[in-house]
């Protein structure tokens, strides 16, 4: 059965989005991430221009993100002091991201920045991730104690900042400025390249402000909602290639899909899934990469500039 | 003679000819269906045309039939993707204006096969005299012709020599198909026929490709409506978080 999505103007297969969108919520759930760096490649390989995958999955990012949010608020699992300080960044960071996409879509090299950066971040990331896990996943095999994260009383730069604040619920007490800066980065990334950034933020919060586990995921889930939120709005209202036929398909597979993979990923030790992840998240940059260099299948890319007189 | 005599007398043959009993062709036409619904369900369609040669000449040994369907026109940027540094990178582009965002020429035989090349070119037969509206296409031109291989590839730019099928010697149906991806708007149609490489009579109509229903209202309200399109979009994405976490956290 086809369905026609009005706003990228292409006919697919409702049965095939309703499995995509299981299919990464499946992932997502499994590993506590928005997957948006799925969603939107995957689209783009659909056939679906970039422009407006990337917008879309905000919408699509939103529902899955608050679905999590609110399990985790459930659990009190989030501190809403430190979500609201992240989300004034994100508020600010939603509003460069949907400038500089703007901008890069008329310069017509949107969708070069988007690979370019896909490929950057994924790579990045992944390699950390799978290094990361590999060595956790030698220390368990050899029956040593994990890593504490937190290294005692050692100080980075970042807490030497001024403006503190004492976040309760974290029980942190921190400059306001990193708070906001990690809010601010977050959002733009994510604007830009349609993704959560759940994968880059958790390791932020936790390596660079000691944001404690109990709290770190919730609250990453209420920034992401948030930003996701108001880049859905701005996409709309700036570039008009927000989809809802699309978005609704996506999510309702994708927050299905979360649920299995989240009651998959409890019989599996954090460090293996870590693996995956990284391994997952690598995978696709490479893809990415290998678009870049190899000789692509068309030379020639047409842009519509007026239509329709 | 003075020009006004020469208009009258230019009057006077053309009545005469009219009246005259020995009549030039006519063609007639007709367009189903007369408008295409993009509808949710919307995957592709067909337009048939259809037409008639009235008061045929028994003298011609055969007549062929040419259709051209223009959709609405776009400006577009065609860009060349080159390799800076090992990266495929977006670099020389051309802009082309006023292009058919959807192109379909048919005909009975191979166009070439029904008139010379000059004839063709004045009457505007064939893909490469449609494709921009001041100028044919310079097959030397990589932009212009990568441009018509991708449309034609993606079914936005149609080439039927075939297309046409005479039903009598006077009655012949044209089928068109439209891509899946056509734009909406006012589509025009125009059949000439020919006889002896020579033009003997054309019709022009139009059909219109609309979204309706869903598709209509969706795109109809992010356009017009887009702040409270965006803010609805959000809500649904909200409201669709919040009963998958209500329902699951029961189960």
């Amino acid at each position: 059965m086809t369905i026609y999505l009005p706003i990228a103007d292409l006919p697919v297969n409702i049965f095939l989005l309703l499995a995509l969108g299981l299919a990464v919520g499946f992932v997502s759930g499994m590993f506590g991430v928005g997957g948006g760096f799925l969603m939107t490649p995957l689209l783009i390989f659909f056939g679906i221009s970039p422009g407006v995958s990337v917008a879309t999955v905000a919408t699509h990012i939103t529902a899955s993100s608050f679905s999590g949010s609110l399990s985790y608020w459930r659990r009190g699992a989030v501190d809403f002091q430190m979500a609201a300080a992240l989300s004034a960044g994100g508020m600010l960071g939603t509003w460069s991201g949907i400038w500089i996409f703007t901008t890069l879509r008329s310069v017509g090299q949107l969708d070069l920045m988007i690979s370019f950066s896909y490929l950057i971040l994924l790579t990045t990331v992944g390699v950390l991730m799978v290094m990361e896990s590999l060595r956790s996943i030698m220390r368990v095999r050899q029956n040593k104690p994990s890593l504490t994260r937190r290294s005692g009383g050692a100080h980075i730069w970042v807490h030497r900042l001024p403006l503190k604040v004492r976040f309760r619920r974290s029980k942190i007490y921190i400059s306001f400025i990193p708070v906001f800066g990690i809010g601010y980065l977050i959002a733009v990334i994510g604007v830009i390249m349609g993704i959560g950034g759940g994968f880059l933020l958790v390791p932020m919060l936790i390596y660079l402000l000691r944001v404690p586990t109990t709290t770190v995921i919730g609250t990453a889930a209420m920034l992401t909602t948030a930003t996701m939120a108001m880049a859905t709005v701005m996409h709309a209202v700036t570039s008009h290639l927000v989809d809802a036929i699309l978005a609704l398909v996506l999510m309702a597979g994708g927050v299905v899909g979360a649920q299995f993979g989240a009651r998959s990923a409890q019989n599996l030790a954090p460090e293996r899934l870590r693996f995956l992840l990284g391994f997952l998240i690598l995978a696709v940059g490479f893809r990415f990469g290998y678009e870049l260099i190899s000789t692509p299948e068309r030379l020639y890319t047409i842009r519509i500039l007026e239509s329709g007189f | 003679m003075r020009p006004a005599t020469g208009l009258a007398a230019a009057c006077a043959l053309a009545l005469g000819l009219l009246w005259s009993p020995a009549r030039a062709e006519r063609l007639i036409t007709t367009i189903a269906p007369s408008k295409i619904s993009i509808s949710a369900s919307y995957s592709g369609g067909y337009i048939v045309i259809f037409g008639a040669i009235a008061d045929p000449k028994a003298t011609r040994p055969s007549y062929d039939a040419v259709a051209t369907v223009i959709g609405p026109r776009q400006n577009l940027l065609v860009r060349r993707k080159e390799r800076v540094l090992g990266i495929w990178v977006n670099r020389s582009s051309e802009t082309f204006i006023g292009v058919p965002s959807y192109l379909a020429v048919s005909a009975n035989r191979p166009f070439e096969a029904i008139a010379q090349p000059d004839v063709l070119h004045y009457h505007r037969i064939g893909l490469q005299h449609n494709v921009f509206p001041d100028q044919s296409v310079d097959e030397n031109d990589p932009f212009q012709t990568n441009f018509i291989k991708t449309r034609i590839q993606e079914g936005l730019f149609v080439v039927q020599p075939n297309g046409v099928t005479f039903v009598s010697p006077t009655v012949f149906r044209a089928d068109i198909p439209l891509s899946n991806t056509v734009l909406t708007g006012t589509y025009q149609v125009f059949v000439q026929i020919f006889a002896d490489g020579q033009p003997i009579a054309e019709a022009p109509s139009t059909f219109q490709v609309e979204k309706i229903g869903l598709p209509q209202f969706v795109v109809a309200s992010s356009v017009n409506y887009s702040l409270i399109y965006g803010l609805a979009t959000m809500a649904m994405a909200l409201l669709t978080g919040w009963i998958a976490s209500v329902a699951f956290s029961r189960s």
